[in-house]
């Protein structure tokens, strides 16, 4: 169970931001990326996410790959049936959530898994109804996320995630619009995310945070 | 009384033929303006560059010298148009050109972020587009797109140099007929009627699309 990551190598304008860089993550645990800005925390955390491409290494969730790397070293992206297979494994909360404005809380929800047709509108509502009350958000169901605070923002955005049935999660920089209880509530609702068998990945300045709530932190020192 | 008794029916008939233009070329052109922004912002460079000069050339020079470049110039190059088909596609290749800019402008307005996040929740970009985006877009343009309606109602006036008989023409010709004023004041308040109509349709949709 997991998500492995070898041999991962980035350059932008031939300058490495990532070099030969290894790493996993393993069901229920909660590893925090910290570093310096700048040093390519996010970028991998978008490699991962499909919104970068690597340069070299093999990326997978199990069985179902990324991208391969190649006799000559480069990364081989596999077709694009085999990498939605991939990408409904792996979730991410956006630093600035992104929810879409003209959608209601709901209708967010219910998106993706309708619109790849993985279950029937019926089933998504009847699950994202579940999770929004986990997340202690339901009340707010049909209102646009513009009515919502930034912490309701987000925990809809982790819904929204969450309704794919990912087994790996991140978080980019999740504490960073949020003061010090919302961000505890956060990190507790994290803890129980992860306490139901999905690894989690959160790239963070809030040292105080990756402290109180990973249960190993990866420096992004490493990445050279 | 009787005077406005007398010309009604020949302002009518020129009022037929504004808004017959008026309708055929806010149909053709908004759609037509939208896939010309789609093309100029995610076509290769060279397309984008064609659709750049294309633009000036709409738009740095009067939409008047386009219809006579259209109904007196084009034959000179064996290209004849009747005068309505003409004026129509002077319009459309003239408002498209707006169009297309007022889209740009709000496809580019929708952050990067939701092209993201419709990517990493596997919607699909048709999908995601027509669902997503556009409404997005559809929310910003609505108050230019309605100021270029309204514009369009009163540039249908400038057909009466393709010898065309349009509202304001009709009631030149009762000015001059009769001589009086009065017919000018009836076209005046035939044009705030119409785009009075117009402003309120707006409205509903402007509401339609908010969210």
């Amino acid at each position: 169970m997991g998500l492995k990551a070898i041999n991962i190598s980035k350059e932008f304008n031939d300058i490495k931001v990532i070099k030969d860089f290894d790493f996993a993550i393993e069901a229920g645990e909660i590893v925090t990326l910290i570093g310096k800005s700048g040093t390519g925390k996010t970028t991998f955390m978008r490699l991962l996410n499909q919104l970068e491409k690597a340069d070299n290494g093999t990326i997978f969730i199990e069985d179902d790959y990324l991208c391969r790397e190649t006799a000559n070293g480069k990364a081989e992206y596999v077709s694009k049936k085999e990498r939605l297979a991939y990408s409904n494994q792996i979730g991410m909360v956006f630093q600035d959530y992104q929810l879409f404005p003209n959608l209601t809380i709901l209708e967010n929800c219910i998106e993706a898994p309708t619109a790849q047709k993985l279950m029937s509108k019926e089933q998504a509502v009847k699950k994202a109804e579940l999770l929004l009350g986990q997340m202690d958000i339901l009340g707010k169901k049909d209102e646009f996320p513009g009515t919502l605070s930034g912490g309701q923002q987000q925990r809809v955005a982790i819904a929204r995630a969450m309704m794919l049935n990912p087994q790996i999660l991140c978080f980019d920089e999740p504490t960073s619009a949020l003061d010090r209880d919302t961000a505890n509530g956060v990190g507790k609702m994290i803890q129980d995310i992860a306490a139901d068998g999905t690894g989690i990945l959160i790239v963070t300045h809030d040292i105080e945070f990756a402290e109180q709530y990973g249960t190993r932190s990866v420096s992004s020192d490493s990445f050279i | 009384m009787d005077l406005i008794a007398e010309i009604t029916p020949s302002l009518l008939d020129g009022l037929q033929t504004t808004l017959l233009l008026f309708f055929i070329i806010v149909i053709v052109t908004i759609p037509l303006g939208f896939l010309i922004a789609c093309v100029r912002v995610y076509a290769p460079k060279w397309i984008s560059w064609i659709i750049q000069v294309y633009i000036y050339v709409m738009r740095g020079t009067p939409l008047l010298l386009q219809l006579m470049v259209v109904f007196f110039g084009l034959p000179f190059a064996g290209i004849t148009f009747e005068r309505f088909p003409a004026a129509v596609f002077t319009f459309v290749i003239n408002y498209a050109a707006y169009y297309a800019e007022i889209f740009r402008g709000g496809i580019l307005s929708v952050p990067n972020g939701q092209f993201e996040a419709i990517k990493v929740l596997g919607i699909g970009r048709i999908r995601g587009f027509r669902k997503i985006i556009i409404p997005q877009v559809m929310r910003v343009v609505l108050p230019s797109v309605g100021n270029e309606v309204i514009s369009l109602v009163k540039d249908t006036s400038l057909i009466y140099i393709l010898g065309l008989g349009e509202l304001l023409r009709a009631g030149q010709i009762a000015a001059n007929s009769y001589a009086s004023l009065i017919p000018y004041v009836a076209v005046g308040a035939i044009y705030l009627l119409v785009t009075g109509i117009i402003t309120l349709l707006l409205n509903v949709v402007e509401k339609k699309t908010d969210y």
